[in-house]
Protein backbone atom coordinates (compact mmCIF):
# COMPACT_ATOMS: atom_id res chain seq x y z
CA UNK A 1 0.00 0.00 0.00
CA UNK A 2 1.25 3.94 -0.76
CA UNK A 3 2.05 5.86 1.80
CA UNK A 4 -0.98 8.14 1.33
CA UNK A 5 -2.78 4.73 1.52
CA UNK A 6 -1.63 3.71 4.61
CA UNK A 7 -2.72 6.82 5.75
CA UNK A 8 -5.72 6.48 4.36
CA UNK A 9 -6.56 3.45 6.12
CA UNK A 10 -5.36 4.84 9.50
CA UNK A 11 -7.50 7.48 9.50
CA UNK A 12 -10.50 5.85 8.27
CA UNK A 13 -9.21 3.31 11.50
CA UNK A 14 -9.34 6.24 14.03
CA UNK A 15 -12.44 8.15 13.00
CA UNK A 16 -14.40 5.24 12.31
CA UNK A 17 -13.19 2.94 15.59
CA UNK A 18 -16.77 1.58 16.42
CA UNK A 19 -15.49 2.08 20.42
CA UNK A 20 -14.94 5.68 19.57
CA UNK A 21 -18.67 5.76 17.90
CA UNK A 22 -19.82 4.37 21.10
CA UNK A 23 -18.70 7.01 23.72
CA UNK A 24 -20.39 9.57 20.51
CA UNK A 25 -23.62 7.39 21.61
CA UNK A 26 -22.70 7.35 25.14
CA UNK A 27 -22.54 11.07 25.30
CA UNK A 28 -25.27 11.70 22.26
CA UNK A 29 -23.68 13.87 20.59
CA UNK A 30 -25.66 13.08 16.82
CA UNK A 31 -28.75 14.88 18.67
CA UNK A 32 -29.03 18.56 17.73
CA UNK A 33 -28.64 20.39 20.99
CA UNK A 34 -28.33 24.74 21.45
CA UNK A 35 -26.21 25.21 24.65
CA UNK A 36 -25.01 28.47 25.62
CA UNK A 37 -22.58 27.81 27.32
CA UNK A 38 -20.61 26.29 24.64
CA UNK A 39 -21.92 28.82 22.82
CA UNK A 40 -20.24 31.39 25.03
CA UNK A 41 -16.85 29.46 25.18
CA UNK A 42 -16.59 29.65 21.57
CA UNK A 43 -17.18 33.04 21.32
CA UNK A 44 -14.95 33.83 24.14
CA UNK A 45 -12.26 31.84 22.37
CA UNK A 46 -12.79 33.77 19.11
CA UNK A 47 -12.40 37.16 20.98
CA UNK A 48 -9.36 36.23 22.84
CA UNK A 49 -7.19 34.96 19.67
CA UNK A 50 -8.61 37.91 17.97
CA UNK A 51 -9.92 35.30 14.78
CA UNK A 52 -13.69 35.24 13.34
CA UNK A 53 -14.51 31.45 13.19
CA UNK A 54 -14.41 29.50 16.69
CA UNK A 55 -16.31 26.00 16.63
CA UNK A 56 -16.95 22.81 19.21
CA UNK A 57 -16.56 19.99 16.22
CA UNK A 58 -18.23 16.99 16.90
CA UNK A 59 -16.14 14.73 14.42
CA UNK A 60 -18.67 11.46 13.90
CA UNK A 61 -18.06 8.31 11.83
CA UNK A 62 -18.59 10.60 8.42
CA UNK A 63 -18.70 13.75 9.16
CA UNK A 64 -17.52 16.62 11.43
CA UNK A 65 -21.18 18.37 13.38
CA UNK A 66 -20.32 21.69 14.81
CA UNK A 67 -21.98 21.61 18.53
CA UNK A 68 -21.50 25.18 18.94
CA UNK A 69 -19.96 28.31 16.23
CA UNK A 70 -19.42 31.45 15.85
CA UNK A 71 -18.41 33.18 13.08
CA UNK A 72 -19.55 30.91 10.07
CA UNK A 73 -21.33 32.24 7.09
CA UNK A 74 -22.54 30.87 3.52
CA UNK A 75 -23.41 27.08 3.35
CA UNK A 76 -21.30 26.32 6.34
CA UNK A 77 -23.68 28.43 9.02
CA UNK A 78 -26.90 26.67 7.13
CA UNK A 79 -25.41 23.47 7.58
CA UNK A 80 -23.40 23.43 10.23
CA UNK A 81 -21.57 20.81 9.61
CA UNK A 82 -19.23 18.94 6.89
CA UNK A 83 -18.34 15.99 5.38
CA UNK A 84 -15.16 14.12 6.85
CA UNK A 85 -13.10 14.53 4.08
CA UNK A 86 -12.64 18.21 4.44
CA UNK A 87 -12.21 18.21 8.45
CA UNK A 88 -9.68 19.95 9.95
CA UNK A 89 -10.52 18.56 13.13
CA UNK A 90 -10.53 14.91 12.55
CA UNK A 91 -6.43 14.87 12.12
CA UNK A 92 -6.81 15.16 16.01
CA UNK A 93 -9.12 12.07 16.01
CA UNK A 94 -6.43 10.29 14.13
CA UNK A 95 -3.03 12.11 16.51
CA UNK A 96 -4.68 12.71 19.68
CA UNK A 97 -2.72 15.67 19.29
CA UNK A 98 -3.54 19.67 18.40
CA UNK A 99 -3.76 20.38 14.73
CA UNK A 100 -2.47 23.43 14.05
CA UNK A 101 -2.26 25.07 10.12
CA UNK A 102 -0.41 28.38 9.81
CA UNK A 103 -1.28 28.91 6.25
CA UNK A 104 -3.90 26.51 4.62
CA UNK A 105 -2.84 27.38 1.07
CA UNK A 106 0.73 26.00 2.05
CA UNK A 107 -0.09 23.02 4.54
CA UNK A 108 0.06 19.35 2.63
CA UNK A 109 -2.84 18.14 4.51
CA UNK A 110 -5.41 21.13 3.87
CA UNK A 111 -4.12 23.25 0.69
CA UNK A 112 -6.34 20.79 -1.95
CA UNK A 113 -9.33 21.15 0.85
CA UNK A 114 -12.57 23.04 -0.74
CA UNK A 115 -13.35 24.95 2.72
CA UNK A 116 -9.88 26.66 1.45
CA UNK A 117 -10.49 26.93 -1.85
CA UNK A 118 -14.36 28.09 -1.71
CA UNK A 119 -14.57 28.89 1.74
CA UNK A 120 -11.38 30.92 2.55
CA UNK A 121 -10.16 29.44 5.44
CA UNK A 122 -6.43 30.42 5.52
CA UNK A 123 -5.32 29.30 9.61
CA UNK A 124 -6.52 27.03 11.82
CA UNK A 125 -5.66 25.74 15.40
CA UNK A 126 -7.65 22.88 16.99
CA UNK A 127 -6.74 20.81 20.03
CA UNK A 128 -8.89 17.51 20.44
CA UNK A 129 -11.83 17.24 23.15
CA UNK A 130 -11.01 14.01 25.24
CA UNK A 131 -13.44 11.95 27.16
CA UNK A 132 -12.86 10.84 30.91
CA UNK A 133 -12.92 7.14 28.45
CA UNK A 134 -9.57 8.74 26.59
CA UNK A 135 -11.75 8.90 23.22
CA UNK A 136 -10.95 11.88 21.13
CA UNK A 137 -14.61 13.32 20.04
CA UNK A 138 -13.49 15.63 18.04
CA UNK A 139 -11.95 19.59 18.14
CA UNK A 140 -12.15 22.94 19.98
CA UNK A 141 -10.85 24.99 17.64
CA UNK A 142 -10.41 28.40 16.26
CA UNK A 143 -10.25 29.45 12.35
CA UNK A 144 -9.36 33.09 10.41
CA UNK A 145 -9.27 33.83 6.74
CA UNK A 146 -5.55 35.10 6.96
CA UNK A 147 -2.02 33.47 7.76
CA UNK A 148 -0.86 33.48 10.97
CA UNK A 149 1.16 31.60 13.41
CA UNK A 150 -0.21 30.64 16.82
CA UNK A 151 1.70 31.16 20.02
CA UNK A 152 1.82 28.27 22.84
CA UNK A 153 -0.11 30.37 25.39
CA UNK A 154 -2.77 30.42 22.77
CA UNK A 155 -2.93 26.35 22.41
CA UNK A 156 -2.96 26.12 26.04
CA UNK A 157 -5.76 28.19 26.30
CA UNK A 158 -7.76 26.35 23.79
CA UNK A 159 -7.08 23.25 25.58
CA UNK A 160 -8.59 25.13 28.65
CA UNK A 161 -11.75 25.22 26.89
CA UNK A 162 -11.52 21.92 25.02
CA UNK A 163 -11.53 20.58 28.59
CA UNK A 164 -14.44 23.03 29.93
CA UNK A 165 -16.41 21.57 26.82
CA UNK A 166 -15.95 18.20 27.42
CA UNK A 167 -16.80 18.72 30.80
CA UNK A 168 -20.57 20.15 29.80
CA UNK A 169 -21.22 17.59 26.97
CA UNK A 170 -21.03 15.04 30.13
CA UNK A 171 -23.01 16.97 32.07
CA UNK A 172 -25.83 17.59 29.85
CA UNK A 173 -25.24 13.49 29.04
CA UNK A 174 -25.53 12.96 32.23
CA UNK A 175 -28.85 15.31 33.01
CA UNK A 176 -30.38 13.38 29.98
CA UNK A 177 -29.85 9.29 31.05
CA UNK B 1 -25.65 10.84 -8.17
CA UNK B 2 -24.43 13.40 -9.76
CA UNK B 3 -20.88 14.88 -7.95
CA UNK B 4 -21.28 18.42 -6.09
CA UNK B 5 -19.25 20.89 -8.86
CA UNK B 6 -15.86 21.20 -6.91
CA UNK B 7 -16.59 19.53 -3.91
CA UNK B 8 -16.16 15.80 -4.97
CA UNK B 9 -19.26 15.33 -2.92
CA UNK B 10 -22.13 12.40 -3.41
CA UNK B 11 -24.92 11.95 -1.95
CA UNK B 12 -25.48 8.98 0.43
CA UNK B 13 -27.44 6.20 -0.80
CA UNK B 14 -29.90 3.47 0.90
CA UNK B 15 -27.18 0.97 0.09
CA UNK B 16 -24.61 3.08 2.19
CA UNK B 17 -26.51 2.99 5.05
CA UNK B 18 -27.27 0.21 5.47
CA UNK B 19 -23.98 -0.97 4.89
CA UNK B 20 -22.83 1.19 7.92
CA UNK B 21 -25.52 -0.27 9.92
CA UNK B 22 -23.98 -3.52 9.01
CA UNK B 23 -20.41 -2.98 10.14
CA UNK B 24 -21.93 -2.54 13.39
CA UNK B 25 -24.86 -5.20 13.26
CA UNK B 26 -25.39 -7.97 10.95
CA UNK B 27 -27.12 -7.90 7.73
CA UNK B 28 -30.56 -8.32 8.72
CA UNK B 29 -30.88 -6.34 11.61
CA UNK B 30 -29.04 -3.58 9.66
CA UNK B 31 -31.93 -4.34 6.87
CA UNK B 32 -34.61 -4.13 9.65
CA UNK B 33 -33.10 -0.74 10.96
CA UNK B 34 -33.78 0.33 7.30
CA UNK B 35 -37.21 -1.05 7.34
CA UNK B 36 -37.97 0.64 10.39
CA UNK B 37 -37.48 3.71 9.54
CA UNK B 38 -39.00 3.60 6.06
CA UNK B 39 -42.28 2.27 8.02
CA UNK B 40 -42.07 5.17 10.65
CA UNK B 41 -41.64 7.98 7.89
CA UNK B 42 -44.68 6.15 5.73
CA UNK B 43 -42.40 5.25 3.28
CA UNK B 44 -42.18 1.98 0.79
CA UNK B 45 -38.63 0.00 1.83
CA UNK B 46 -36.96 0.76 -1.81
CA UNK B 47 -38.59 4.49 -2.39
CA UNK B 48 -35.12 5.89 -2.74
CA UNK B 49 -35.30 9.13 -4.21
CA UNK B 50 -33.33 11.86 -2.73
CA UNK B 51 -36.36 13.52 -0.81
CA UNK B 52 -37.31 10.08 0.69
CA UNK B 53 -34.14 9.43 1.55
CA UNK B 54 -33.81 12.56 3.71
CA UNK B 55 -37.05 11.72 5.45
CA UNK B 56 -35.59 8.54 6.26
CA UNK B 57 -31.92 9.72 7.75
CA UNK B 58 -33.95 12.18 9.76
CA UNK B 59 -35.80 8.87 11.64
CA UNK B 60 -32.51 7.69 12.03
CA UNK B 61 -30.55 10.58 13.43
CA UNK B 62 -32.83 10.81 16.30
CA UNK B 63 -32.69 7.04 17.48
CA UNK B 64 -30.88 6.30 20.49
CA UNK B 65 -27.03 4.82 20.70
CA UNK B 66 -25.08 3.87 17.25
CA UNK B 67 -28.41 3.96 15.31
CA UNK B 68 -28.44 7.76 15.90
CA UNK B 69 -24.55 8.80 15.65
CA UNK B 70 -24.58 6.89 11.88
CA UNK B 71 -28.56 8.21 11.53
CA UNK B 72 -26.93 12.09 12.37
CA UNK B 73 -23.78 11.33 9.51
CA UNK B 74 -26.30 10.37 6.91
CA UNK B 75 -28.12 13.34 7.20
CA UNK B 76 -26.00 15.59 7.54
CA UNK B 77 -24.21 14.38 4.42
CA UNK B 78 -27.66 14.47 2.28
CA UNK B 79 -27.90 17.92 3.43
CA UNK B 80 -24.57 19.25 2.61
CA UNK B 81 -24.96 17.24 -0.73
CA UNK B 82 -28.12 19.59 -1.45
CA UNK B 83 -27.19 22.72 -0.08
CA UNK B 84 -23.52 22.75 -2.24
CA UNK B 85 -25.71 21.46 -5.00
CA UNK B 86 -28.62 23.96 -4.51
CA UNK B 87 -25.94 27.12 -4.32
CA UNK B 88 -24.22 25.76 -7.22
CA UNK B 89 -20.70 26.42 -5.53
CA UNK B 90 -18.37 26.99 -8.11
CA UNK B 91 -15.49 24.13 -9.43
Amino acid sequence: MSENGNHKASFDDAVKDPARIAELARLRLNEDHVDEILNDYVSRAASELGLPISLVSIVLDDVQKFSASVGLTGWLEETQDTPVEWSFCANSVETGQPFVVEDAEKHAKTKDNPLVHHDAIRCYAGVPMVTKNNFVIGNFCVIGTEARTFKEDEINLLREFAKLTVDQLEKVASSKS
Amino acid sequence: MENSAGFHLQCPTKQEAIQLYTQVFDATIAQEIWQEACDAQELPYHNVGIDELEKVFDYLAVQNGTIGVYGMSLKVKILSYRIVARKKLPT
